[in-house]
């Protein structure tokens, strides 16, 4: 795409999702729908309409178009940081980190003064935010980073978090960790307008740091010595990259757990309509992350209405046929 | 003149096998040098001292009359630019885009690019004859071609000092010979100080001022090709008997390997 | 395949089948003496063979047989998920009673291969457990203890039904989980409990199924439940605050969200009816001063 066409179809994404949170905030087991939600917005309509319209699906789709947003841009950041397009926002260990925290927090916690609903999101943010500093701790030899190394570690965190999870939830009581379980495969809630706030603050930051650095991370995307030689401090800026990019994503995995896929296919898709400049790739991902994982948790709502499914069974049934796709096509082009 | 690029007993060393040591060597501002040798003499290594990919484990190294390693690394890449032996391209920037990563030292904090910018990548890609593929992604592209965007992105750095490790290890003859033509013309034009390091004797030869030869890890000969391209200097570096011509358009010397005599 | 190979291959797999065949199933009916070393793998089982006075023959019970408190001192043989095989065996029990759970079938099957005598006796809805009372009082010689147990049981049952029985139903929610939300659906023993206390359980899916809060709200429940069943009695508790955002759900707007700690064991054994009793007071507390004692 050349000229106009570019930011026009970014445009388009940006309508896009924003048409995703419509929809997803009109379908619903109570007859409620666009018309109605446009009355509730203004104010009008019987209050029982207007908490289930805003407070329970509203809220809800926008937390689910955060938590796209996040995912799909710490998967560019993390894609060219390693110089990878396989790479995902999990493959660090931040989301092993983040599930360790939650299976912590439901096997130890002194329930007198953590609530569920806001301990176990910090415990895994703490979780994930551990993972960080291990994974800084432990790759960094003489100042500078081997991306080949931060890889290996990520994996071998992800393996020890599962392990260890695995532990608890064997060794405890079967009912306390149901929960923990369903969380793990992607748990949507409506949440308090204040955890939103909290999350888009948090996203905004990481995002807003991600989107500023996207020349840089253009440039790391064609190789560490290239990079270097254009001028770029490249161990600082992989780190802000990474820091960025995982503070999202912990943010993300602590209050809806882990839904997989999107932060692995939403960049490859993009990169193809937009090709690999950060400064397009990553907004246009943001968004169509967003629209993604607001239209999985739509139909994970209504599919089996009324009872639901976790998001990331949805994510995973259209994420792993779409990417076969993309990798079939790839492979015929090379 | 002064020097732009001083190695001053530079030595490197990786684990406990020393791959340069005593370096010493010194480039003049507006020359152009080419660094010759055998394999495993060190002269990739000395490309990388030389652009700070590496640091040296002794000695110093200036460029242009600043220590290399106190210069930030935005300064250094305002100075020096590299094109590299090869580049594995794994996303599919286009060669416009990759030309204008060049601009980089000289952008602000968010990168933004201004119409200058643009304008000097533009003058870079049309420089290398790479103008007509801007829109094409660099990996669908010809070794040749994607040698001159290379070379381009490093001329939109706006450098003064160019260094060129091996540019001509995987072109056929056409494109070799095109190669040392634009970077003399460059030379001329704007005044680069080039270093070429490479495995074409002849080639650089002819366009080059100065030639230094490499053995292990340290400069050999030094001198003019002139004074460089002789029998005995030649087998002492590179254990090869030769005979030595004059080519016929530059007046320059000429190397001819004898035949092997097993 | 090679014919010689093949052939080598079917002869093991006949072999085989005539070894499993020659060894005598569990469960036959032969005259047998009462048992005397007998290890239980679930909670609820354990709860029944003290009540009919088995308890000083239980020789090995899972870490979560809390019940009655002389339970706890019998040896560990593990959860209630994966008990130990080697525990068990270790343990020379002539009986092993087990309630198929998630995750346990593996462990009794290797117990029987092991030349254990395994009963297992399902004990997960109402009826069950009635006659899961029966069963196990039948296979430790109990049969008499048994009958009146039960008969007890359902006595009290009927009781309660009849004490709520003029009331309107309570529509209730039974939740089990919050985050998300996992609820007690038809033919659960939960629901069934709530039936009997005087309830109406909005979910009709079956079995435990997973809510969305919307259908929650929709199907306005005016008492919610919420089972913490890991929490001793008493302890604090952060569920009602999860409900108190979501004022218009007739429940929490009149303060009847009600934390059910381990005070209430849900258990299919011979507390339902404590259960049944206790959760009457919670959905009808006009009609009953106090349970009735146990």
């Amino acid at each position: 795409m050349t000229g106009w066409r570019k930011p026009g179809a970014l445009a388009v994404v940006v309508l896009l999702s924003l048409a995703a949170v419509a929809l997803a905030a009109s379908v619903g087991p109570s007859e409620l729908g666009l018309r109605e939600l446009i009355a509730a917005l203004a104010g009008e309509g019987d209050a029982n309409r207007r908490t289930i319209l805003i407070d329970v699906r509203l809220a809800r789709a926008l937390l689910a178009g955060l938590v796209g947003a996040a995912l799909s841009a710490a998967g560019c950041a993390y894609q060219a940081v390693l110089r990878n397009p396989l790479a995902d926002p999990y493959i660090l260990g931040i989301s092993g980190g983040a599930a360790l925290g939650a299976v912590a927090f439901d096997a130890v916690a002194p329930r007198a003064f953590l609530e569920a609903t806001t301990g176990r999101p910090a415990a895994a943010l703490a979780g994930a935010l551990c993972t960080l500093v291990v994974l800084f701790g432990l790759t960094r030899f003489r100042g500078r980073t081997e991306t080949t190394a931060l890889l290996l570690t990520g994996v071998v965190l992800n393996a020890f978090d599962s392990a260890v999870i695995q532990f608890f939830v064997s060794t405890g009581d079967p009912a306390r960790f149901q929960g923990t379980l369903s969380y793990l495969m992607g748990a949507m809630t409506s949440p308090s307008w204040s955890v939103l706030a909290t999350l888009a603050v948090l996203c905004g930051i990481g995002l807003g740091a991600l989107a500023a650095q996207a020349r840089t991370l253009n440039l790391l995307a064609v190789g560490d010595e290239e990079a270097a030689q254009l001028g770029v401090n490249v161990e600082r800026s992989t780190w802000v990259a990474v820091v960025a990019a995982s503070v999202v994503t912990a943010a993300a995995v602590a209050f809806t757990g882990i839904v997989g896929f999107v932060g692995l296919i939403v960049p490859h898709a993009m990169r193809r309509l937009f090709g690999p400049d950060h400064r397009l790739l990553v907004p246009a991902s943001a968004f169509a992350g967003a629209a993604m994982v607001v239209l999985a948790d739509a139909a994970a709502r209504t599919l089996l209405a009324p009872s639901e499914l976790p998001v990331g069974v949805v994510t995973a049934m259209i994420g792993g046929p779409f990417f076969l796709v993309l990798l079939m096509r790839r492979l015929r082009e090379s | 003149m002064s020097a732009a690029l001083a190695f001053e007993d530079v030595g490197f060393s990786y684990g406990a096998a020393p791959l340069v040591s005593g370096l010493d060597l010194a480039i003049e501002e507006r020359t152009i040098v080419g660094i010759l040798g055998p394999n495993g003499a060190g002269k990739t290594t000395l490309v990388r001292l030389a652009s700070a990919a590496l640091a040296p484990s002794s000695g110093r190294i200036t460029l242009l009359g600043d220590d290399l390693s106190s210069l930030p690394s935005k300064e250094r890449a305002r100075r020096v630019a590299v094109v590299p032996q090869e580049t594995h391209a794994v996303f599919e920037f286009t060669v416009e885009e990759i030309v204008r990563m060049g601009r980089a030292p000289h952008l602000g904090f968010l990168g933004i690019e201004r119409p200058r910018d643009v304008e000097i990548a533009r003058e870079a890609m049309d420089r290398c004859e790479v103008a007509h593929l801007s829109e094409r992604s660099l990996r669908a592209l010809s070794g040749g071609e994607r040698q001159r965007v290379i070379l381009a992105r490093a001329l939109a750095q706006e450098p003064r000092v160019l260094l060129l490790d091996e540019p001509t290890a995987f072109l056929d003859l056409k494109h070799r010979v095109a190669v040392y033509a634009l970077l003399e013309r460059l030379h001329r034009e704007r005044g680069l100080t080039v270093v070429i390091v490479s495995h074409d004797i002849n080639l650089a030869a002819r366009h080059c001022d100065r030639l230094a030869l490499l053995r292990a890890g340290r400069i050999a000969v030094d001198g003019t090709p002139g004074d460089v391209l002789r029998p005995e200097p030649i087998r002492a570096v590179y254990e090869v008997d030769v005979d030595i011509g004059t080519d016929p358009s530059s007046g320059r010397p000429f190397v001819i390997p004898r035949g092997s005599t097993t | 395949m090679c014919p010689p190979l093949r052939r080598t291959l079917v002869l093991l797999v006949l072999l085989t089948s005539a070894l499993a065949c020659a060894r005598p199933p569990s469960g036959e009916s032969e005259p047998r003496a009462s048992p005397s070393r007998i290890v239980s793998l679930t909670p609820a089982l354990t709860e029944i063979l003290f009540a009919v006075g088995a308890g000083e023959r239980v020789v090995g019970v899972t870490e979560y047989c809390d019940y009655p408190p002389e339970a706890k001192t019998r040896p560990k043989v593990g959860g209630y998920v994966n008990p130990s095989v080697e525990a068990v065996v270790a343990l020379r029990p002539d009986l092993v009673v087990v309630s198929p759970g998630p995750g346990n079938r593996d462990a009794a099957l290797a117990m029987q291969r092991e030349g254990l005598r395994v009963e297992i006796v399902p004990a997960e809805t109402l009826e069950e457990s009635l006659d899961a009372v029966e069963s196990v009082a039948r296979l430790c010689g109990a049969d008499e203890r048994g009958r009146a147990l039960a008969a007890s049981v359902r006595a009290r049952l009927d009781a309660v039904a009849r004490s709520v029985a003029g009331r309107p139903k309570v529509p209730t929610l039974f939740c089990l989980q919050t985050t998300p939300i996992i609820a007690a659906g038809r033919d659960t023993l939960p629901a069934q409990l709530l039936e009997i206390a005087g309830g109406r359980n909005v979910v009709t899916e079956p079995r435990y199924p997973r809510i969305g809060l919307e259908a929650v709200l929709a199907s306005k429940p005016e008492l919610i439940l919420q089972s913490r069943m890991d929490l001793p009695a008493g302890e604090a508790h952060d569920e009602e605050r999860f409900w108190s955002r979501w004022t218009r759900i007739p429940a929490v707007a009149s303060h009847r969200v009600v934390v059910l700690d381990a005070s209430l064991a849900l258990r299919p054994g011979p507390r339902i009816a404590d259960d049944a009793e206790a959760l009457a007071a919670i959905v009808h507390p006009v009609v009953h001063e106090e349970p009735a004692a146990r």
